[in-house]
């Protein structure tokens, strides 16, 4: 890696940053409805949301990793798996896009 | 939460896919001409940092919760276009993964979320040689416009790109009430009583309509 010193120390500590943030505090995010869900469903068209869906094999869906019910768990879990995920691949994208020069 | 499937119909699928797949063609062109080599870790932790604090909702008004979006952040770290990637990477893994936004709303939300949340007018405000500074930039800076674009893209930059483009959700509410019930829960109420005393269900109708389908958090 071409990096230096510091910049693996600001990568590091702004890694760490995110997943206590999606570990540690996403459990106690509000649970209050987001504007278009609250309109969706005051004016009666959140169904249409529910009963078709293009993609039924989510991983971890609503954020709550199965297998560990609905609770603080499930929710730091599913953090901190798509934290990571979502470096590893953005990581990679970037690499694919601008892979590293020869010298 | 990001637009599900079902919400929108297929004249507005095609159009913000098109637009999105375009941005994001370009966008990796210009990520491959202006982006250093040492940002490239930057990319993924900027996602990566997103993708965290989307999680963060906090109440806003009457029983409605928002979340941070994040276009801008990226755009002020990385330029508009890497913001373009950016977005697009959290959304794909939050539609693929988590089930949050429609695989086939994921043009839309990509065009709300990075294009103009990305290409924010803002932006485009602030002094050239800032945008060029090492990163990280000054945190003040970051603060000032990640405040202000959340209020922005929110509301104001999405009316207007969702003007512009005139796509028309044929499953929203066909009243006026899904425009004002938009502003209600968005804004407090006061700018949607206003806006419903003074225009009394005569409005031209796609602009509205679409905005109240083009909320995305």
């Amino acid at each position: 890696m071409g990096l230096d010193r510091n910049t693996k120390i600001f990568i590091l500590g702004a890694l760490l940053l995110s997943l206590f943030l999606a570990i540690f505090i996403s459990p106690f995010a509000s649970p209050f409805p987001t504007g278009l869900e609250r309109v969706a469903e005051d004016q009666g068209f959140l169904e249409k949301g529910e009963e078709w869906s293009a993609w039924k094999l989510a991983p971890i869906p609503d954020y709550a990793m199965p297998g560990l019910g609905e609770g603080a768990l499930a929710t730091g879990v599913a953090g901190l798996v798509g934290t990571l995920a979502v470096f590893a691949i953005g990581y990679a994208i970037a690499l694919f896009i601008k892979p590293k020069s020869k010298s | 939460m990001h637009i599900p499937d079902g919400f929108l119909d297929p004249k507005t699928i095609i159009t913000t896919a098109v637009i999105s797949a375009g941005a994001l063609g370009y966008g990796i062109k210009k990520v491959n001409q202006k982006l250093g080599e040492r940002q490239v870790p930057l990319l993924g932790l900027t996602a990566a940092f997103i993708f965290a604090a989307q999680m963060l909702n906090f109440p806003v008004v009457g029983g409605t919760s928002g979340h941070f979006l994040g276009g801008v952040l990226a755009a002020v770290l990385l330029g508009p276009w890497a913001a373009c990637l950016i977005m697009a990477v959290v959304l794909i893994v939050q539609s693929i993964g988590f089930a949050d936004g429609g695989l086939t709303a994921l043009g839309a939300n990509i065009f709300n979320m990075g294009v103009v949340g990305g290409h924010t007018i803002l932006l485009r405000l602030c002094s050239r040689k800032e945008m060029r500074a090492p990163y990280p930039p000054r945190l003040s800076f970051i603060c000032c416009h990640s405040f202000l674009a959340f209020h922005s893209s929110g509301f104001c930059i999405r009316c207007l790109s969702t003007c512009c483009i005139g796509y028309l959700p044929s499953t929203c509410s066909s009243s006026s009430h899904g425009w004002r019930a938009y502003a209600h829960w968005h804004w407090g109420g006061d700018y949607s009583h206003c806006c419903g005393e003074h225009r009394p269900g005569n409005q031209t109708g796609s602009s509205q309509h679409l905005l109240c389908s083009s909320k995305c958090h």
